[in-house]
């Protein structure tokens, strides 16, 4: 599993850092609410 | 980071502690407002769908909606406050000259459409002036989208040739190269992703796409909006073109 501290991240205006790349989690028509759940429920403990 | 849905512009705090509980955590990173007017639409609603009390665009709404956030970040300077950062979606040039003037706490972070044949160059310029980051969603041309959101004349990102055979010369899907092409863009894609999010994040870290490739890939913009937004439009709107100022 690749560390995301590697993961490089843009500046905000106040000098906060946010990583430059996202997890969309939008409704889908074709993924149901608790498949995008549990892959919140993953991206959170990666990024905590 | 979560949005403010648009049926809860005039309560605000009461959508964000609902998300802080649904997420189980202190604070929101970034609150975003959804959409900048409070046209509800049912989840899954056909493209035909009116909401009756749906109004066009309002400075004065919008303004009043983002204050309520501002009050939110506010709260942190007295005690635990429950956002850190403004986002806003949706905007136009338009939209975004009406309002910046009025706002307490710049917004951070707007999100915007942003693939291979909707770049936006105008209004991404004008968000990098105004240190506004632009945080791209469906970065990949949305293949996926609902049903009735395709029409016969929307292009297919992932399945052109110039992304094809850039993703051929460096061995991997023509997706890992849209997420290139806007990472090196300086947007911040969000794609969506419930199974695979690792070779998404590979794709920040792995070899970058050649100056060349990256001009190629700029001349694949041709305004293709693939999610119209119609199920926003209010009584009296001539078409979806409106929504975007257009």
């Amino acid at each position: 599993m690749m560390d995301p501290k590697t993961v490089p991240s843009y500046q905000l205006y106040n000098g906060d850092r946010i990583p430059c790349i996202g997890m969309g989690t939008f409704g889908s028509d074709r993924v149901s609410p608790a498949e995008v759940a549990e892959a919140v429920s993953g991206g959170k403990i990666c990024s905590s | 980071m979560t949005k403010v849905w648009n049926d809860m512009h005039r309560d605000v705090q009461s959508s964000c502690l609902k998300s802080i509980q649904d997420l189980n955590c202190d604070y929101i990173d970034m609150l975003f407002i959804y959409w900048p007017f409070p046209n509800y639409h049912a989840p899954g609603c056909d493209v035909s769908s009116r909401n009756p009390d749906a109004k066009r665009f309002s400075a004065e709404e919008f303004t009043d909606t983002y204050r309520q956030i501002e009050e939110l970040v506010e709260e942190e300077l007295v005690e635990e406050g429950l956002v850190r950062h403004i986002g806003i979606s949706n905007m136009t040039i338009r939209k975004l000259d009406a309002v910046l003037g009025k706002l307490r706490i710049p917004p951070s972070a707007c999100e915007s459409k942003l693939h291979p044949t909707f770049q936006q160059k105008d209004l991404c310029s004008y968000l990098k002036e105004q240190n506004i980051l632009s945080i791209g969603y469906m970065p990949l041309g949305s293949p996926r989208r609902p049903e009735r959101d395709i029409l016969p004349e929307d292009v297919n990102d992932m399945q052109l040739p110039v992304l094809t055979r850039i993703a051929k010369a460096h061995l991997c899907h023509p997706a890992i190269i849209c997420l290139k092409w806007a990472l090196q863009k300086g947007h911040l894609p969000i794609p969506f992703s419930v199974h695979n999010y690792e070779a998404n994040l590979e794709a920040a870290v792995t070899e970058p796409l050649t100056e060349e490739e990256m001009a190629a890939i700029d001349t694949l913009e041709c305004g293709n909006r693939l999610v119209k937004g119609q199920v926003f439009l209010w009584p009296g709107a001539t078409d979806w073109h409106e929504l975007w100022d257009e």
